[in-house]
């Protein structure tokens, strides 16, 4: 029927969401629905992406442009989701883009006025890949809510950059663009605070990293892919498999292999 | 080769994992919420409780089991009535202004000496019905559009969707549906492509197969246009205005029920099966920014929509005319197409003209009016269009009463979705059958509709046109 | 109220014990998330869910331990607005009814 994978499946994802051509950097956005991830979208890109306030209105990935310092940016706006589990087609989409379109900067954004719910992504987001930040948004609701944010040390918990918005209001967002731009370049290098499991998991996730280490040539994150398989994510093994495929038929990565080789 | 060699690791984990996966799972779980609790239990300072107050009182009266549905409705009719009240005017202002300079075109055509073809599909084709769209449908949608974006803005289309999730359920669809139903109301395209939110395959082509059944804003303007005339009286009184907007109220309500109706129906034919997980968040209300709001709505959303109808209108105006005006043994191509409609128009109490001007309008609905008008001009009736009451002269004399007014409107609900609303369905299912029965089903029901408004008209003794 | 760490959990009693703090399960106490009065609050015990809708449940913060108020129902009686880690989510019967919670 064509209804069930093609619409998220990799295909697709090659075609629609891979950033042609490689000028400048990509950054994925990610965050929960109601983050107001489609306001920091159309500040930091200029475009009039309307943004209404309901679950999943993002279905298509936008993208954008911005340029800060001299250096160009491809801004890619992923459905809203709770997490990463992939238990839902938003959910395997922005999973499959931040772990196979190996975005060079992901920008979690974040309500600062529910921040423990929108937290749970951001550390998921943090076992897939080190360069995070994260944005957190709504910070004028937040001060009219009396809610207060000790920014210095939500980033010292994290291990990756903090930089408060309101997107609304355009405050923050040129510190935003400052801080996307450092990481992309490599000035700024977050370490996320790791996530430790119980022992048992730990144990497992270790074994099953070592093992899957050459298979991956750090092309992705071996515990977390350790993890996942862990839990089971069947969804995740086709991808990886084709994204693995794909890189070994690619021209470029041949005659690497064949230098290797010889 | 990795493939082999991958499957054997992956194979390694299933065993390590073994049956206890949903455990590992549930324990990873776990251990990422409480880490997130521990972190923002560190960088919060003030607890985030109270400003669940002002939404509460808001949900209390929003989604009240008293008042709920009431407020939905009211909402929906006060939109329409403010659109009805505030577009008349300056659409009788744009479209004196287009028709004068219509004048002035058609003066210029002559001093040139251009063929009477040429200014027939230039001036009266393009022209005229490029006018027509600008001047029907730019007023109701710069104010329909910002109106509904508030709404949106608002926080209120969860709310929506939370008072009907239930018929939804009942229904075998998914809650979700409600929100690809409201993007319908702008663009059933639009909701078409929004139905990929909805993960399961079965439900995800309900709501493709039903979403036609929120009238798009291609289809308000023919609504609201029919309404204010035949419903409101032209819109001269008060009381007529409300009619008119409780009327368009009923038309959608009209709608959503089909929708219901259909999707129930479609899962317990030939798409059978249960609701799968639906969950729906209810974000906190935030003030609408109104000023950027009515700007993005009117900017995005109003000169898109008029920008496509623009580009369909004029060629199907070029069209419209040349079939006008084209004639074989002494008809015109219209008058023969038309004579062969005739027989299903009369019989569902339309005619021959409305619905080739359907046909014709298959591109874009905005076009349906302007090409229904043109044809009827075409048998040398009145010139200019420019307020509703000339309007409502030449459909008049064109045999239209109110229950024809009502049958049109009718079946602009409920017919085949616009040409891009189809192709959309057809690249979102890949295969020809689903867009096919999105265009029958509605039509079916569409034709069906009217009939029955005929036969109830004509029992009650209401005077029949033609 | 750190992340439990390096011990190993039997299933049944992650829900009694994560987050290090005591917590008493008395059975008979223990209802549905669906059967929870609006306006009520309640712990969650475990999930009889399975499968996809576990992981679902879960991954909205519905992990043992988690505190959810019943906030209204839908004027049509269903689905019932729950506030869940500081958001409202609204779930249908279907689904409250497999998570258990203890009321507080």
């Amino acid at each position: 029927m064509g209804l069930t994978r093609q619409a998220t499946g990799f295909s697709t994802l090659q075609e629609n969401f891979l950033p042609d051509g490689s000028n400048g950097y990509v950054v994925a956005l990610a965050g929960n629905p109601n983050a107001g991830k489609s306001t920091v979208f159309n500040a930091l890109t200029g475009l009039k992406q309307h943004t209404g306030n309901w679950p999943g209105k993002t279905v298509l990935q936008a993208r954008g442009k911005f340029t800060h310092q001299g250096h160009s940016f491809t801004l890619v706006d992923l459905p809203g989701t709770y997490s990463l589990l992939a238990s839902s087609v938003e959910e395997q989409v922005a999973r499959d883009f931040i772990c196979f379109g190996r975005p060079d900067v992901t920008v979690v954004v974040v309500d600062a006025t529910c921040l423990e719910r929108h937290l749970n992504l951001v550390l998921q987001v943090t076992e897939v890949t080190s360069k995070v930040v994260v944005c957190l948004n709504l910070m004028d609701e937040a001060r009219r809510k009396k809610i207060v944010i000790d920014v210095p040390a939500l980033a010292g918990e994290l291990g990756l950059p903090v930089v408060p918005t309101a997107a609304r209001k355009g405050e923050g967002l040129a510190r935003l663009k400052d801080v996307i731009a450092a990481v992309a370049t490599g000035t700024l290098h977050p370490v996320p605070t790791p996530i430790v499991y119980d022992a048992a998991i730990e144990a497992a996730a270790g074994r099953l990293a070592r093992q899957l280490q050459p298979l991956l040539r750090g092309r992705l994150n071996a515990r977390w892919v350790a993890l996942r398989l862990l839990e089971g994510d069947a969804t995740l093994i086709e991808g990886i498999q084709e994204f693995l495929g794909r890189e070994l038929d690619d021209p470029g990565v041949k005659l690497q292999l064949k230098e290797v080789l010889a | 080769m990795p493939g082999r060699k991958t499957n054997q690791v992956f194979d390694a984990a299933r065993h390590l994992a073994g049956g206890m996966t949903a455990s590992y799972r549930d324990r990873m779980v776990t251990v990422l919420y409480a880490r997130a609790e521990a972190i923002a239990f560190r960088a919060v300072e003030k607890n985030a409780k109270a400003r669940w107050d002002l939404d509460q009182r808001l949900d209390a009266i929003l989604t009240s089991r008293v008042w709920g549905y009431p407020i939905m409705l009211a909402l929906l009719a006060f939109v329409f009535w403010l659109t009805l009240e505030g577009a008349d005017y300056p659409s009788t202002l744009l479209a004196n202004l287009f028709f004068a300079f219509q004048d002035m075109l058609s003066g210029l055509f002559y001093r040139l000496g251009a063929p009477e073809w040429l200014h027939g599909i230039v001036v009266l084709g393009m022209y005229r019905t490029l006018a027509w769209v600008v001047a029907v449908m730019l007023p109701p949608m710069a104010i329909f559009f910002p109106m509904f974006t508030l709404l949106e803005d608002l926080g209120y289309l969860p709310r929506i969707a939370f008072n009907l999730d239930n018929f939804f359920k009942k229904a075998g669809a998914h809650g979700k549906q409600a929100l690809t139903m409201c993007m319908g109301f702008g663009c059933n395209a639009a909701g078409v492509v929004g139905c990929r939110i909805i993960d399961s395959p079965r439900e995800r082509l309900l709501a493709i197969l039903t979403n036609n059944f929120s009238p798009c804003n291609g289809r308000f303007p023919t609504l609201i246009t029919l309404a204010g005339i035949f419903m409101g009286g032209f819109l001269t009184t008060v009381s007529g205005t409300v009619l008119a907007a409780l009327t368009v109220t009923g038309i959608v309500g009209l709608g959503i029920i089909l929708m219901f109706f259909t999707s129930w129906l479609l899962s317990r034919t030939i798409l059978k099966g249960v609701p799968s997980f639906f969950v729906l968040e209810l974000p906190p209300y935030r003030p609408p920014q109104v000023l950027q709001v009515i700007a993005r709505s009117i900017l995005d959303r109003t000169i898109y929509v008029l920008a496509r109808a623009a580009l369909v209108a004029a060629p199907a105006g070029a069209l419209t005319w040349v079939l006008a005006n084209v004639h074989l043994d002494d008809l015109s191509i219209i008058a023969h197409l038309t004579g062969w409609l005739q027989p299903l128009g009369k019989t569902v109490g339309l005619d021959g003209y409305i619905l080739l001007a359907f046909v014709l309008g298959l591109p874009a609905n905005e076009i349906v009016l302007p090409i229904l008008l043109m044809s009827y001009l075409s048998t040398g009736m009145l010139t200019e269009v420019d307020s509703l009451a000339a309007l409502g002269e030449i459909l008049v004399g064109n045999g239209w009463t109110w229950v024809t007014a009502l049958n049109v409107m009718l079946f602009s609900l409920l017919h085949w979705p616009c040409g891009t609303t189809l192709l959309t369905i057809y690249k979102e299912t890949k295969s020809l059958k689903w867009p096919l029965l999105a265009a029958v089903i509605p039509t079916a029901m569409g034709l069906a509709a009217c009939f029955l408004v005929k036969l109830l008209a004509g029992l009650l003794g209401a005077k029949l046109g033609g | 109220m750190c992340a439990p760490g390096n011990r190993e959990f039997p299933i049944e009693e992650i829900g009694a014990e994560y987050s290090g703090k005591k917590r008493k399960i008395t059975m008979g106490a223990v209802t549905s998330l669906s059967d929870l009065k609006p306006g009520s609050t309640g712990e969650v015990v475990s999930l009889q869910a399975r499968g996809l809708t576990r992981r679902r449940l879960m991954d909205l913060g519905l992990v043992p331990g988690t505190r959810v108020v019943a906030l209204r129902r839908s004027p049509s009686g269903d689905p019932t607005a729950f506030f869940i880690r500081g958001a409202a989510i609204a779930l249908r019967r279907e689904e409250s009814r497999q998570v258990l919670v203890r009321p507080v």
